[in-house]
């Protein structure tokens, strides 16, 4: 279960984000929830929409962790697809997470998947202290659900 | 389950669409995205599906709200393949679900697919260490406006049965009659569920 993130742990992503894109030379790193939710994005994807590459990715991995179970392969940690300018990797943080990343198919995804290796660990290690440090929740004094009645309109 | 996110200050929840085959999953989320009214902007239906339009691992839509000051709602609603086949991929797209949306399908002979649905849908949260109990749900009698339908007392018969009933709407989807207040149905026991986790089935 994703713990609930706060400003040290959105800084903590940027940097170790950042720090992976300029080892790498990725394009975009997305922190990708595993039920689709993107939760923090560096660099750009090619004029497409992040939240749609995080739910796609997302449930990708899911059917091919899924597959590979079915296969008897239990180590499953990582997917790659190769692409004739963008290519893509995603990977395993922990069982919350994943990394997606983007980057141009003549870096070669051994190089990526080498400098992503810190990377998950920082990202690992940042999760597991939000868990531990557990969330404050949500104010919910002002909500009054019937609010949500009429919450969304169609025209 | 629902993603904080205190820094950025969002919320993200998860709705999933269940239902048998061809009962209107696809075309909820369809209405959904061509008439909702929003100041965030529209974001992209995304569909993935044979090339006869049936849906084939899901279909994804996002969608924002402010339901809780200073706090966005992201929702994120999915349906899931309805044909029995694919359960793998309805197990795969209810992970992480925080309510859901069962479309029945009005026609009296899809009653038998309906229940069989329901139940399915009631198997794969247990596979999935998810309490049934506990996951907000609402029903959508889907198809009204076609002839040869069952009388709605029989449809709660079917899939309404127990101790505590759940909300129940009638919809033609189609025509984005139901559509609405259904989405505002099961995000207002979401809400309600946030407020109080244990008496949430009994708003």
């Amino acid at each position: 279960m994703i713990p609930e993130l706060n400003h040290e742990d959105m800084e903590t992503f940027d940097r170790v984000l950042g720090c992976f894109l300029a080892r790498s030379g990725a394009d975009a790193a997305l922190l990708v929830e595993r039920a689709g939710y993107l939760i923090r994005q560096r660099g750009q994807l090619p004029d497409c929409d992040p939240v749609q590459i995080a739910t796609l990715a997302a449930n990708a991995f899911a059917a091919t962790e899924l597959m590979t179970s079915l296969l008897h392969e239990p180590d499953f940690c990582g997917m790659y697809q190769e692409g004739a300018t963008i290519s893509t990797l995603t990977l395993n943080i922990d069982a919350s997470c994943l990394l997606f990343v983007a980057f141009p198919s003549h870096a070669g995804a051994g190089a990526v998947r080498y400098f992503a290796t810190e990377t998950l660990e920082a990202l690992a290690a940042q999760l597991q202290s939000a868990s531990t440090r557990g969330g404050k929740g949500i104010d919910l004094a002002t909500l009054n659900p019937r609010d949500a009645r009429d919450l969304f309109r169609g025209d | 389950m629902a993603l904080i996110n205190q820094a950025t200050k969002e919320l993200h929840v998860k709705i999933v669409y269940y239902g048998p085959a061809k009962s209107g999953k696809t075309t909820n989320l369809e209405k959904v995205h061509s008439n909702v009214q929003t100041p965030y902007g529209k974001g992209q239906l995304v569909s993935l599906a044979t090339n006869a339009d049936r849906t084939l691992f899901f279909d994804f839509y996002p969608i924002e709200a402010t339901v809780i000051k200073g706090f966005k709602t992201k929702f994120q609603l999915f349906t899931v393949p309805g044909q029995v086949i694919y359960n793998k991929t309805r197990q795969l797209v209810l992970r992480g679900v925080d309510g859901i949306v069962f479309v029945a399908d009005s026609q009296y002979d899809k009653m038998p697919e309906n229940v069989e649905s329901f139940q399915n849908m009631e198997e794969n949260l247990k596979e999935m260490n998810l309490n049934p109990d506990e996951i907000p749900y609402v029903l959508q009698y889907n198809k009204r406006d076609l002839t040869e339908i069952a009388p709605v007392d029989f449809m709660e018969y079917l899939v309404n049965n127990r101790q505590v009933q759940v909300p129940a709407f009638e919809a033609s989807a189609s025509q984005c009659q139901g559509v609405f207040e259904t989405l505002n149905a099961i995000t207002r026991l979401l809400l309600q569920k946030f407020l109080n986790p244990v008496a949430h089935r009994q708003s």
